[in-house]
């Protein structure tokens, strides 16, 4: 499967998963013009998967949307969340719904996975900008938060490059 | 007839959404009960009368397969329907857990819709 297809499949997912579960609706990025990546603070979100293949899904997220998705989640006012109790626990969800969906969109649901190792952790500057320029990752924004979901498999080459959908 | 509903999932937003969903739909609702895993599952089987399980799989300290393999063992809780509610989407999964006594399975994401309706054909509710 070409880069382009999978980038592809990643922002129907993630699109669809947000729009579904949070009543989110992201849009697309112009990479060529550019998007400012520092205004924000982020956390990373990971999980590996193995069965049918091998790999690792990854979402890093700006710590202000957290609490907007965890608001929209729930169907509450963003005041009303508790932002340590659900914030982090709310990532983590849309990660396991987006890995689950992408899996079945590339291999289809006769393939067999597990999902494990469900991590969240907050990213530094460096950290954030070290990860992004290493991999090829999909990004789109959403309310004006740049989301980036990267996308790692066995056979996947780790060619350095971003595609925006 | 009021039904006693247990929510397991190791996600309380999950939990939220879910509990939040059942109150919305047209199910008379006794108490919803929620748990964080299959063990504190089982913890509440012990002590409560519970009309139907809506449960994730991936949990930590028991998963939702091996909550369902431990109520097939027992011959009071084998016939709680159980309804699986999991980002795992494959076919072989679904078919694994359907031949260990699971209802019914609906994959993340769900809409309201389509959960509410699921629970009514499990527990065979007709609404006027």
């Amino acid at each position: 499967m070409s880069n382009k297809k999978i980038m592809d499949i990643i922002n129907e997912t993630v699109s669809g998963v947000l729009e579904q579960t949070a009543f989110m609706f992201p849009e697309p990025v112009d990479m060529a013009s550019g998007v400012s990546f520092e205004d924000f603070e982020y956390v990373l979100v990971k999980l590996n998967y193995s069965g049918y293949k091998d790999g690792t899904v990854q979402m890093i997220i700006p710590v202000d949307f957290c609490a907007e998705l965890s608001a929209n989640l729930l169907g509450e006012d963003i005041g009303d969340v508790d932002p340590e109790e659900n914030n982090f626990d709310s990532a983590k969800e849309l990660l396991n719904i987006v890995s689950g969906q992408l899996l079945v969109n590339l291999f289809g649901d006769e393939a067999l996975f597990s999902l494990t190792d469900l991590v969240v952790t907050k990213l530094e500057k460096d950290a954030f900008f070290s990860i992004i320029e290493g991999c090829e990752y999909h990004c789109c924004m959403v309310d004006d938060y740049p989301v980036i979901t990267i996308y790692n498999s066995q056979e996947v080459s780790n060619e350095c490059k971003s595609i925006s959908n | 007839m009021a039904y006693n509903i247990l929510v397991v999932d190791d996600s309380k937003t999950i939990r939220s959404i879910i509990v939040k969903i059942l109150k919305l739909t047209k199910l008379e609702i006794g108490q919803i009960f929620e748990a964080e895993n299959g063990k504190e599952a089982l913890d509440y089987l012990k002590d409560n009368w519970i009309d139907l399980i809506l449960s994730d799989l991936n949990m930590p300290v028991m998963s939702g397969i091996e909550m369902v393999s431990e109520m097939a063992r027992d011959g009071l809780l084998k016939d709680i329907p159980v309804i699986v509610i999991s980002t795992d989407g494959s076919v072989k999964r679904i078919e694994e857990l359907k031949e260990k006594g699971i209802r019914e399975y609906i994959r993340k994401p769900f809409t309201p819709e389509s959960l509410s309706e699921v629970i009514d054909r499990v527990l065979g509710v007709k609404h006027e």
